[in-house]
């Protein structure tokens, strides 16, 4: 190691040794005119090694501190990416970084924008190596217009999301920095040289450079090296071959290969752990490996706040460094580095993230407080992969219930549920026998017993959800309240009744809560989820919605709770309770606030749940187009919540049929039954879309046969609402006769308004029954229901008719023909309306000749004096009588030639 | 730039030095006629304009081959140059004119490798003046 001289190393201003900045002027004008402007929050500058990018980012930091705005350099790295935030420590506020609880990126995005007085200019080297916390915090800086950010990097391929969005977004600029060309290469050496270049050298140079900054650098070192590269009479001239290596790599290899001891020591730690202090440095007694490193321009001093950093020039330096470091020398460095930063005693947290990171990149014990904040961290920024990497060091090290939970949670999240079960279940195993003996053992008591609650709900969930193992999942919770002697404790208790009721089994759900006492407010707040979906799917829609309701009330009341759930679920179990007591509109207007309040959060669960409820609101509202929009853009989302995408498959291959789209509905039956078994909520229901694909591939009998199928499943595990749905479909298909008996069965016990009409509906298609079809029709379109109402009325119609009274059928057919003008082309079975041959009215022709002339509903009412309920009461007659399917076919059918485009 | 380049540029400037207010005023017309945006840049007294820029040319002519004072030259001048609010993009600009303008003067006497010594001095010179600081 270098001798200890104490005379301090003073930087100067510019980068000492730097070669002219040449040939990115344009460029710069750019960045800096869209700094200056507000127009862009930063640039993504992407190029080539040694093409010239921190160049450009640190002349762009250079005008920024000419105008007086603060600046900052963050190197991002593989190492420091192992630890969320680390690489941006050096800039986080000590306030943040006190706490001892998880590193909120809100609030330290919040509070560095808060410690600024004009926004920072960033230069974030290796952007795409950004750690999942440290991007958003600066996606949060940059939305917030607090930050100007010019990130560097060799690909954007692996940009984190957080960035990526904002890339999409426009306000995060993409440059592609080009190798100079020959002009530059020109100026640049006639520059650098001081001098003339004779030809053959000019044109050496440029050739094996090939505009490569860095690349030109090192040749021209090497050949001053070795004597090729000489000056005579003040022009530069080659006075033999230059060096040959074939890459910029290995030229760089070869001169750092030629440096002293300390000077490659020292160069090895800048580039797995720098930038380092410059007083550290010295303190240690690198003085003078810094002055001839210096020297030889292969380090930067680098002025930052008070103090000052020692980097290296350039990052291709420290790649070709870390490429020929073995995994032993590696190790050594970050478990030294790691040491000197903690031997200062860490006066600050962002030292406590480097030093944590290193010791991962070492492979030794890191202090298992600081991996759980940083496990927290990366788990509040929803980055899973990181929470789990961090916690299961920490379970490693520790063993501790609470790093297995973190850990297990992290896994189940991610998908990994084999691997959840492997921390999970002797983590479980510890907390009961613990909890079971009178002498805890060490490390657990019975103080646990929260923790045990937690742990026997992320098993089970895991079981349940991801290994498609509920008789497990139903052990763990039955063991967890045996062994804690806590025989209604509401945690473990609503867990089992959630997924009895979402495993089908809605009555055992029932009963088991019904031994609940239900007076404490928490526990009727974290059992209102299950008691909502048991009662809705065995048909007490009506309480299940006060349940509901009740249950939003009861958890605000609660407040933040380890165990009860997103109060958004809360509303969803609302409203679909609310979908199947018949409410479809209320449920309908609920759905779309609360899904607008999950996009703004950004809540995939909310979203899915909500885009699933609309999907199925509307298919029953008779809209399969628009049922089919909010099913396609939730189901990228869904494939992540299996019981969830299959009821998004089931319906995209009902509101397929309906739209006559065969091979879509044939494409989600077949992904249905690709999925396989697994707990399903409503699998029942899966037989719909079995039915309806049948029917529209022309099997009507399969069809049929499938809703029997699974309507009898549904009865067998007393889903009521489904087998009443499943029977409704199988009338609607051609069987009334074989449903109506069960069919009235349960709508007589039903609270639903849906459930009377349907069994109405039944009734009449089954006895041939004028007055239930009246009763059918008029209840459907009461709820907005308007296929279904639409069926109804055409149904009726063919019923007067075949009692002869023609006139009365004829006013049903034009009921029908009204609401089936709103079911966007739905095609069922039921919905076909035998067409008459009238002559149209006066105002019927003056309204159709309008219609056909594409002017719209609004303009006709506002032209004739109309309303608007009037226009289209018109022409649903018009259609009727034409026999038409809407207005683009009114033209030819009036006798007007071609038709005109459709919903102008 | 090569000394035979360095060498071509002074050859060239030999040869036009009594016509230099002729090209000096001959590229400013062009240089407006092309670049309408660009004459709110040059204000001022247009004879002493073109006086001053065929005066820079000759005197950094002289110090290609002495860079330490080309580029305590270029410094100052750069450093006008952008407070007249040069952009780089004018750079390029003024460039293809004087080319242009020189070849249509010198015709057949300015050569390809006479092109390319001009292109690569101007060059040169505007890389100098827009080093920052």
């Amino acid at each position: 190691m270098a001798g200890g001289t104490t005379e301090a190393i003073r930087p100067g201003t510019a980068r000492p040794g730097a070669w002219p900045f040449v040939g990115r002027a344009i460029a710069l004008d750019r960045i800096v005119d869209s700094m200056a402007d507000g127009s862009l929050d930063g640039w993504l500058v992407v190029g080539a090694g040694g093409v010239g990018k921190s160049r450009l980012a640190a002349e762009t930091l250079a005008v920024a501190e000419r105008a007086g705005r603060p600046t900052g350099h963050v190197v991002a790295s593989a190492a420091l990416s192992s630890i969320p935030l680390a690489c941006l420590s050096h800039l986080l506020p000590v306030e943040v970084l006190t706490g001892a609880d998880e590193l909120d990126v809100v609030r330290v995005a919040a509070t560095i924008r808060a410690g600024l007085d004009a926004p920072l200019v960033l230069h974030v080297d290796e952007i795409d190596l950004l750690d999942h916390a440290s991007a958003v915090v600066l996606a949060q800086l940059m939305a917030a217009r607090s930050a100007f950010v010019v990130g560097t990097a060799r690909s954007v391929g692996g940009l984190n999301d957080a960035l990526a969005v904002h890339q999409r977004s426009g306000r995060l600029a993409r440059l592609d920095l080009e190798p100079l060309v020959d002009d530059d290469v020109d100026a640049l050496l006639h520059l650098a040289l001081g001098g003339p270049v004779a030809a053959p050298l000019g044109q050496q140079l440029w050739m094996r450079s090939t505009g490569n900054v860095l690349f030109l650098r090192e040749l021209v070192q090497a050949g001053r090296d070795a004597g090729a590269i000489t000056d005579a009479d003040g022009v530069w001239r080659l006075a033999r071959n230059l060096p040959t290596p074939a890459a910029l790599q290995e030229l760089v290899q070869q001169r750092l290969a030629g440096l002293g001891g300390d000077e490659t020591d020292l160069l090895e730690r800048l580039a797995l752990c720098g930038p380092l202090s410059l007083t550290d440095l010295e303190r240690r007694g690198w003085t003078a490996a810094v002055e001839a490193l210096e020297a030889a321009e292969l380090i930067d001093l680098v002025p930052d706040n008070r103090r000052h950093h020692v980097t290296l020039s350039h990052p291709m330096h420290a790649d070709v460094l870390r490429d020929g470091m073995r995994t032993s020398r590696s190790r050594q460095i970050y478990r030294e580095e790691a040491e000197v930063l903690e031997g200062h005693g860490l006066r600050r947290r962002t030292d406590a993230l480097r030093a944590a990171s290193w010791r991962l990149q070492a492979g030794i014990e890191v202090d298992p407080a600081l991996l759980r904040v940083a496990a927290d961290t990366a788990r509040s920024t929803g980055d899973l992969a990181s929470t789990a990497r961090l916690a299961e060091r920490a379970w490693l090290d520790t063993g501790a219930p609470r790093d297995g939970l973190v850990l297990g949670e992290a896994l189940m999240s991610s998908g990994r549920a084999a691997e959840a079960e492997a921390v999970l279940e002797p983590t479980y195993t510890r907390l009961m026998d613990a909890a079971g003996s009178p002498e805890p053992p060490d490390g657990a008591s019975s103080a646990d017993a929260p923790i045990l609650t937690l742990v026997a709900d992320c098993r089970s969930m895991n079981a349940y959800w991801g290994l498609a193992d509920p008789e497990l999942a139903y052990r763990v919770l039955q063991d967890a309240r045996a062994v804690l002697g806590l025989a209604d404790d509401p945690d473990l208790l609503g867990a089992e009744a959630w997924m009895l009721a979402f495993d089908g089994r809605p009555h055992d759900a029932i009963a088991l809560l019904a031994a609940m006492d239900l007076a404490p407010l928490r526990a009727r707040a974290v059992t209102a989820i299950p008691r909502t979906a048991a009662l809705t799917l065995v048909g007490r829609t009506h309480e299940a919605v006060e349940i509901a309701r009740a249950g939003q009330r009861e958890r605000a009341e609660l407040g933040p709770d380890p165990v009860a759930a997103n109060p958004r679920l809360h509303v969803s179990g609302e409203i679909f309770a609310l979908t199947e007591d018949g409410r479809l509109v209320e449920a309908c207007e609920l759905a779309l606030v609360v899904h607008d309040e999950a996009v703004a959060d950004d809540d995939v669960f909310g979203m899915v749940f909500m885009g699933l409820s609309l999907g199925r609101l509307w298919l029953r509202r008779g809209r399969p187009r628009t049922a089919l929009s909010w099913y396609r853009q939730i189901q990228p989302l869904a494939t992540f919540l299996r019981p969830m995408h299959r009821l998004t498959l089931v319906g995209i291959a009902v509101a397929s049929a309906w739209i006559d789209d065969e091979a879509a509905a044939r494409r989600a039956v077949e992904e249905l039954h690709d999925l396989g078994p697994g707990p399903s909520f409503l699998a029942p229901e899966v037989g719909l879309a079995e039915a309806w694909l049948a029917w529209v591939e022309g099997h009507p009998d399969q069809a049929r046969a499938a809703c029997f199928d699974r309507a009898a499943e549904a009865r067998a595990s007393g889903q009521a609402t489904a087998e009443l749905n499943l029977l409704l479909d199988a009338a609607r298909l051609g069987a009334a006769k074989d449903a109506v008996e069960r069919v009235e069965e349960l709508a007589a016990v039903s609270q639903s308004a849906f459930a009377a009409a349907a069994a109405s509906l039944v009734a009449g298609l089954a006895r041939d029954d004028v007055d239930a079809l009246a009763a059918a029709g008029a209840g459907f379109e009461g709820i907005d229901a308007q296929l279904l109402a639409g069926e109804a009325f055409v149904a009726l119609a063919e019923a007067r008719r075949r009692r002869g009274e023609a006139r009365e059928a004829t006013a049903a057919e034009h009921t029908a023909t009204l609401l089936l003008a709103c079911t966007e082309e739905a095609r069922t079975p039921g919905a076909t309306v035998a067409s008459a041959v009238v002559p149209l009215s006066s105002r019927e022709r003056e309204i159709a000749l309008l219609a056909a002339d594409g002017v719209s509903s609004k303009a006709i009412a506002e032209r004739l004096f109309l309303s608007v309920r009037t226009v289209n009461n018109h022409l649903g007659n018009i259609y009727t009588k034409l026999g038409v399917n809407g207005r683009g076919e009114l033209g030819p059918a009036l006798g007007l030639g071609g038709g005109s485009d459709e919903g102008r | 730039m090569t000394p035979d380049q360095v060498a071509s540029v002074r050859s060239t400037l030999a040869a036009i030095e009594a016509d230099l207010p002729t090209v000096t005023a001959r590229f400013y017309n062009e240089l407006f006629a092309r670049h309408p945006e660009v004459r709110a840049l040059f204000t001022g007294d247009q004879d002493a304009l073109q006086q001053k820029f065929a005066a820079e040319i000759l005197v950094l002519a002289t110090l290609l081959d002495k860079v330490d004072e080309l580029t305590a030259h270029t410094a100052d001048l750069g450093r006008r140059h952008a407070g007249y609010g040069v952009r780089a993009a004018n750079y390029a600009q003024v460039r293809d004119v004087l080319l242009s303008v020189l070849k249509e003067i010198l015709g057949d006497q300015f050569g390809e490798q006479d092109e390319l010594a001009w292109r690569r001095m101007y060059h040169l010179v505007a890389t100098a003046m827009q080093i920052p600081g």
